[in-house]
């Protein structure tokens, strides 16, 4: 059998379905093998850059690499998950080129460990907000009401950025809330509010903003800090990345982010 | 017995290796020395708790509703059967967390029998453990039912029709004839059911949520902890692997000796 390409093995396929059944089903494998192999090597594509970045950029960032395409005509794949477990593909080998992480503590962890390039650029910031459904169904007034055991009150877990935050604000102003679920990424949680599955939750300004589901009840806590979004590009990728991580900085990703509620770096 | 062609061993063993090398790799990376002090924590006992409560009592459910639903779809013959067991199986091949979704959308606050169900009986089931025994319900009974519906099909029926001409009412020719005829089946089922409800992820994070002592499960502990300790994630993973090689070596008489 002459494995030279995969369509050359798709073809063959054809002619050897009048042989004998255990030759088709062998080649069937083969095929199958060949793709999965196949797959995994086409992935590392020279002329497509791959974009970690943290979920509550999620909005935002699309059109931000479509402008980079139009403008580089380097086509764009972008990633959102937590920060914390984009870090874990990042150490377990990922091929990323850029990482733009809500977190700039794992960014520092990762460039002591020599695999980003040190030229770290804050992009954006962010605050936390208490959020409700539009209708305000429970009546949430404000923080107090995080205390109320008959609500269902949502925060980010602890492990991802935006709960981190939460927490902070949470101890500024001295409250204990009665907490029902701790959801593993902003996304999720900012997903069951809209919902109306939780009442009140707290979850990034820029999410109140880019949802006609969603609610502020007052100001952005800004006495906790905020969220800093930082990028940089990863040790072994091509110069496109560090492209990619100047174009975030510029006037048109800096406008974008504006428009959708991020502070600026 | 011939020697096997030499091709179908090599595919073999790449496909024991492909099932073998996550294992070794979760071995490789455990902290023996730490297991203890692990397995102690407060995260881990709750969510063993969490999980041995609700995926039992899953199982429980599963079997006494879908013993009855299998013997329907084996014994009786209605107008959309085909329908129904298409329905009734989709969550074997759902990605669980479309069936959590739409278990929100259904059962929800504001859901469509939901709203109903908060309204009117007082009953809110997100973010509860009685949501967690339902996304468990939800995912597992499809497995219970596809293994006790084919145990029923291949009774021949002689057994019921004697006991049928001995005077035996219908409900008493199933609980005392049928019932212990494919008594090794159930007990599959129900293992089968437990164990996929042991490892139950998706549904439940997305319709019952993720709190510590309350419907944080151990798939759901593995998720959170994997991202700010490692060494715990892989704690809760080995005792994920040990409960569920016991269930499936519970199966091995019903799976591996008689076929």
């Amino acid at each position: 059998m002459g494995c030279v390409d995969r369509t050359a093995l798709i073809g063959e396929a054809g002619v050897v379905r009048a042989r004998t059944v255990q030759r088709r089903w062998l080649c069937l494998w083969t095929i199958f093998l060949a793709i999965v192999l196949g797959g995994c090597a086409s992935s590392s594509d020279s002329d497509t850059l791959v974009v970690f970045a943290a979920s509550s950029l999620t909005d935002v960032l699309p059109p931000v690499a479509e402008s980079f395409t139009l403008s580089t005509g380097t086509e764009v794949e972008l990633n959102f998950a937590g920060s914390s477990a984009l870090r874990e593909q990042i150490l377990d080998g990922s091929p990323a080129g850029v990482f733009v992480s809500a977190n700039p503590g794992i960014m520092a962890e990762l460039a002591t460990l020599g695999l980003i390039r040190p030229s770290i650029q804050p992009v954006a910031t962010n605050s936390i907000v208490l959020a409700v459904p539009a209708d305000n169904p429970a009546q949430v007034t404000g923080l107090d009401s995080l205390t109320q055991d008959d609500l269902i009150i949502g925060l980010c877990a602890r492990e991802v950025p935006c709960g981190q935050l939460s927490v902070d604000v949470l101890a500024v102003a001295d409250i204990d809330p009665a907490v029902d679920t701790f959801e593993p990424s902003v996304r999720a949680l900012v997903g069951k509010v809209e919902l109306g599955e939780v009442d009140a939750a707290l979850v990034y300004d820029t999410d109140v903003i880019a949802s006609d589901d969603l609610t502020a009840i007052g100001e952005p806590f800004t006495d906790a800090g905020s969220t800093v979004y930082v990028a940089a590009s990863l040790v072994g990728s091509g110069g496109d990345s560090d492209r990619f991580v100047d174009f975030l900085t510029g006037g048109l990703a800096q406008s974008a982010l504006e428009d959708a509620g991020f502070g600026a770096p | 017995m011939p020697r096997p062609p030499t091709l179908l061993i090599a595919l073999a063993a790449i496909g024991v290796l492909i099932f073998l090398a996550p294992l070794v790799g979760l071995l490789a990376r455990t902290p023996w020395s730490r297991l203890g002090e692990l397995f102690g924590s407060s995260v881990v006992l709750d969510a063993l708790r969490v999980s041995i409560v609700s995926s039992l009592i899953a199982a429980v459910i599963s079997a006494v509703i879908g013993v009855p639903l299998a013997f329907v779809l084996a014994r009786v013959r209605f107008p959309g059967r085909d329908v129904v067991r298409a329905i009734v199986t989709l969550p074997m091949v759902l990605p669980p967390v479309v069936g959590g979704a739409a278990l929100l959308f259904a059962f929800g606050r504001r859901g469509v029998f939901g709203e109903a169900l908060d309204a009117g009986a007082g009953l809110t089931l997100p973010f509860t453990l009685t949501g967690v025994i339902m996304a468990n319900t939800f995912v597992a009974m499809p497995f219970l039912i596809i293994t006790v519906e084919g145990a029923l099909r291949s009774l021949d029926g002689r057994h019921e029709r004697a006991a049928a001409t001995l005077g035996a009412s219908e409900l008493e020719i199933f609980r005392r004839v049928t019932l212990p005829l494919i008594a090794p089946s159930l007990r599959a089922g129900i293992v089968l059911a437990w164990a996929r409800a042991l490892g139950e992820f998706g549904a439940t994070i997305t319709f019952a949520g993720n709190l510590q002592g309350r419907t944080q499960t151990l798939p759901l502990a593995v998720f959170v902890t994997l991202e700010s300790d490692r060494d715990a994630a892989i704690a809760i993973s080995l005792i994920l692997v040990a409960l569920s090689v016991v269930l499936l070596v519970a199966l091995r008489d019903r799976w591996w000796v008689r076929s």
